[in-house]
């Protein structure tokens, strides 16, 4: 760079003459389509090559526009410049790579510095997300800028656009409990549950979407033991609904799981009793599905232990077995073991008894 | 799996994303399966469990050299452009998949110049040359360099004294959050992720200290969810890839027993698809070979833990003669050598429609390794015993006791495959160290060195 950088010191440089209108990335309309070393604005700016070792290892043979924009990238993250066009030149980067987290990083330092209106940034890093769903950077960059705003941006939005094309996004469900988290909007446990709903009547099997509703579960307020018991009976008979109508979704059967152990309380003789009823039903005619047998096998192991008294697994003997040698034989090592650890503890009761 | 056990394919005829997604891949799995068998002559029916003889499948790693090394020396097209933040993984996978496979023949000291130019003046490395330093890439070259440190190709363990400790461990302090987390790099996300990248990384090269380590596995065990397994940060859906990180960031630092040690247990075993007998990495999602080290791993890693359990609930005999290693490793082994292995690619796919990449190599091969080495860890029951931070010797619950299984009274286990024409047994794949993933030996060797050097921070 000409003048060579300056150490520990940004330096300004004069700002780049963009239409006013252009959103902190977008690319205006005069230099669309151009590389960077096209633009007579950055011609003081000696782009920095990749550095390389003398027998390139892992080398990449990237496209004419990608070497032009990290080359940029690197001579100003180099000198530590602070501008407008630093910032035009971390788009270029963004654009071509929007995995590079360095970029994102610089980006993010100069549009404090710049003061750069963060709504406009929402935007621009909406456009390119909206081809790159999977990307941690990109919602990373994206919930940055939503805490400088305070949280005044309906994150619930973004996210339900993403899961219009894939449901299980991980990113996007993170980024959503940070927001509700965060910045929790009015009665939005219940428009949350709802919304829950909605994806598990599209497609019972989403455990992203189970997930969510007992993420939903874990925030609701349990100051009132009453109020809650009423939601968490309400959880209950929902989920033993969908078993029946499908019993082999795992997710149903975790969820009814995490439904007991999560949350103990005076609710749980009923529990007891309108789970082994339902179960009892639906073994009738699913005699053999091994989702349900395993449920059971737990239930009545997880019951013993809460209750103090192991003769309540006495059932799980022969569930195991069955488990074992017929229904679940890819897991036979563990219903073996399983097996032996309930038999045992009978046993050892018996002997006190 | 289909193979040896009764499949239990989706039994559910609505149509639903997943369930649609779930039959296409059965479908494809169970014909291959099936082909596979009239291939050998075998009269076993696949997906019916009845017991009849399984043919040896064919693994011949002829062209797998050639494929890791254009992977790390032959140019890239730019198609793989998105890849230049993660350039030191490539050299990662490519070098952990051949220490397995023992093939180590690699111009290892360009690696090795590559990976210092990455090393950041700040502490830990990028990605590539030039980049701010983060996380994944810092374990992905202190692994690569720890596997590549081998007597005749470097003197006085060069590959190791590259790194920085110093400024390493001032970095990884700096990406430690107030809960408890790392932060992958500065102003960078906090996930599990994070949590394992730092600690192994600290623990191998012996810069962990009780500050480094404080509120780290209160934050991790947090991230276990109701299912059973661990979630990338508190409240998200429990995953294969962040169980791993979760599980074995504890394990080297030998507190396992901060989590729910039975309901991790069933958890990462219900991971076992019983049609595919490769693993998925969330509940009702699809079969990945790379998940055969994610959730393998996992169950490895409890081995100890299993082990003392039965031993202490049932009987000393029980547990000694019991497979601690609870997932059907021979099903794993047909997923990953009948379906996801491209011979005349020299490496191993995702699932049998995809195409072969380094990554799924590298942890497939890992998930091979998990499958077939008899692991003996010792227990971790329980967060009583100090967490060990001896700057001397290597804890002992960081080395894994590989062995036949003799002694233990378990069935020594054997899965034959064909290599060049021979039968064979696996034994002739190197094993890894499931906590690192760095093949044993090497992997071991590091450990030692760094402990020679002593811990610079105590």
């Amino acid at each position: 760079m000409r003048g060579g950088p300056v150490p520990g010191r940004a330096v300004r440089a004069p700002p780049l003459q963009r239409p006013a209108s252009g959103l902190p990335g977008q690319l205006p309309a005069e230099i669309e389509g151009k590389l960077l070393c096209e633009i007579p604005e950055l011609s003081d700016i000696t782009p920095l090559p990749q550095l390389e070792t003398e027998t390139p290892v892992v080398k990449i043979l990237h496209s004419d526009s990608f070497d032009d924009a990290l080359s940029y990238f690197r001579a100003i993250v180099q000198s530590g410049e602070v501008s407008m066009r630093a910032l035009l030149i971390t788009s270029y980067a963004a654009i071509v790579c929007p995995s590079h987290y360095s970029v994102w990083q610089y980006r993010r330092k100069l549009l404090a510095q710049l003061k750069v209106d963060p709504h406009r940034e929402i935007e621009f890093v909406q456009a390119i997300l909206l081809d790159n769903w999977k990307n941690y950077q990109l919602w990373y960059h994206r919930q940055q800028l939503v805490a400088s705003i305070g949280g005044r941006s309906d994150e619930r939005d973004i996210t339900d656009s993403c899961f219009e094309h894939d449901a299980k996004n991980y990113h996007a469900w993170s980024h959503r409990q940070w927001f509700l988290r965060t910045y929790p909007p009015p009665s939005w446990l219940v428009e949350e549950r709802a919304y829950c709903d909605r994806l598990l009547s599209e497609d019972v099997r989403n455990n992203s979407a189970w997930n969510q509703r007992m993420f939903v579960l874990l925030h609701t307020p349990r100051d009132h033991p009453e109020e809650f018991g009423q939601i968490l009976t309400a959880e209950l008979n929902y989920t033993l609904e969908k078993l029946n109508a499908a019993p082999s979704n795992e997710s149903g059967w975790n969820y009814l799981r995490g439904l007991y152990t999560k949350f103990p309380g005076p609710w749980d003789a009923g529990f007891f009793a309108t789970i082994s009823a339902s179960c009892d039903a639906l073994l009738l005619r699913e005699s053999q599905s091994p989702h349900l047998n395993a449920f059971m096998f737990h239930f009545y192991r997880d019951w013993a232990a809460r209750q103090g008294d192991v003769s309540i697994m006495a059932p799980s003997v022969t569930i195991a077995k069955l488990l074992r040698d017929e229904i679940d034989t890819i897991r036979a090592k563990y219903w073996d073991m399983m097996h032996e650890r309930v038999v045992a503890a009978l046993a050892a009761a018996a002997t006190t008894a | 799996m289909a193979l040896r056990n009764k499949a239990l394919p989706c039994d559910d005829l609505s149509s639903t994303p997943t369930l649609n997604a779930q039959r296409k891949v059965e479908e494809e799995i169970l014909s291959n399966y099936q082909a596979f068998l009239q291939q050998h002559g075998s009269s076993a029916e696949a997906g019916s469990g009845d017991g009849a003889p399984i043919p040896a499948p064919t693994f011949d790693v002829s062209n797998m050299k050639a494929f890791l090394r254009n992977s790390m020396f032959r140019p890239m097209s730019s198609a793989f452009s998105s890849l230049d933040g993660s350039r030191a993984w490539i050299t990662f996978w490519c070098t952990q998949a051949g220490a397995l496979a023992n093939i180590t023949n690699f111009d290892a000291r360009s690696i090795m110049d590559f990976l210092r130019l990455s090393q950041h003046p700040d502490g830990g490395f990028g990605g590539g040359p030039g980049l701010l330093a983060h996380l994944a890439p810092t374990y992905a070259a202190v692994a690569t360099l720890v596997n590549l440190n081998r007597e005749g190709v470097f003197e006085d363990d060069e590959p190791l004294r590259l790194i920085d400790r110093e400024s390493l461990y001032r970095w990884l302090m700096s990406l430690k959050t107030p809960e408890g987390s790392f932060a992958v790099h500065h102003d960078g996300e906090c996930d599990v992720r994070g949590s394992y990248l730092a600690l192994s990384v600290a623990q191998m090269t012996n810069i962990l200290t009780p500050e480094l380590l404080e509120g780290a596995v209160d934050w991790i065990a947090q991230c276990q969810t109701y299912e059973g397994g661990l979630a990338g940060r508190p409240g998200l859906e429990a995953h294969g890839g962040y169980t791993y990180c979760g599980v074995a960031a504890l394990a080297c630092v030998g507190a396992i027993g901060a989590l729910d040690i039975d309901a991790l247990t069933y958890w990462a075993l219900q991971r076992q698809m019983s049609l595919e007998g490769g693993f998925q990495g969330r509940t009702n999602k699809l079969v990945d070979s790379c998940y055969s080290f994610w959730c393998g791993a996992v169950l490895a890693l409890l081995s100890g833990t299993t082990r003392s359990v039965m031993a202490a609930e049932t009987s000393a005999s029980l547990a000694s003669h019991m497979d601690p290693i609870l997932f059907d490793r021979a099903s794993l082994l047909d997923y990953l050598f009948v379906q996801c292995y491209d011979a005349s690619g020299g490496g191993f796919k995702d699932k049998p429609s995809s195409r072969l990449d380094a990554y799924h190599t590298c942890y497939s091969l890992s998930g091979v390794s998990v499958a077939h080495s008899v692991d003996d860890l010792p227990s971790q029951s329980g967060l009583e015993r100090p967490l060990a931070f001896d700057p001397v010797k290597v804890p002992p619950f960081l080395q894994h006791v590989t062995g036949d299984g003799a002694g233990t009274g378990a069935t020594p286990f054997k899965y034959p495959v064909i290599y060049r024409g021979r039968s064979r047994d696996l034994a002739l794949l190197s094993s890894t160290n499931a906590i690192f993933n760095i093949e044993r030996n090497q992997c071991r060797k590091g450990l030692e060195f760094f402990r020679s050097l002593g811990n610079p921070m105590m």
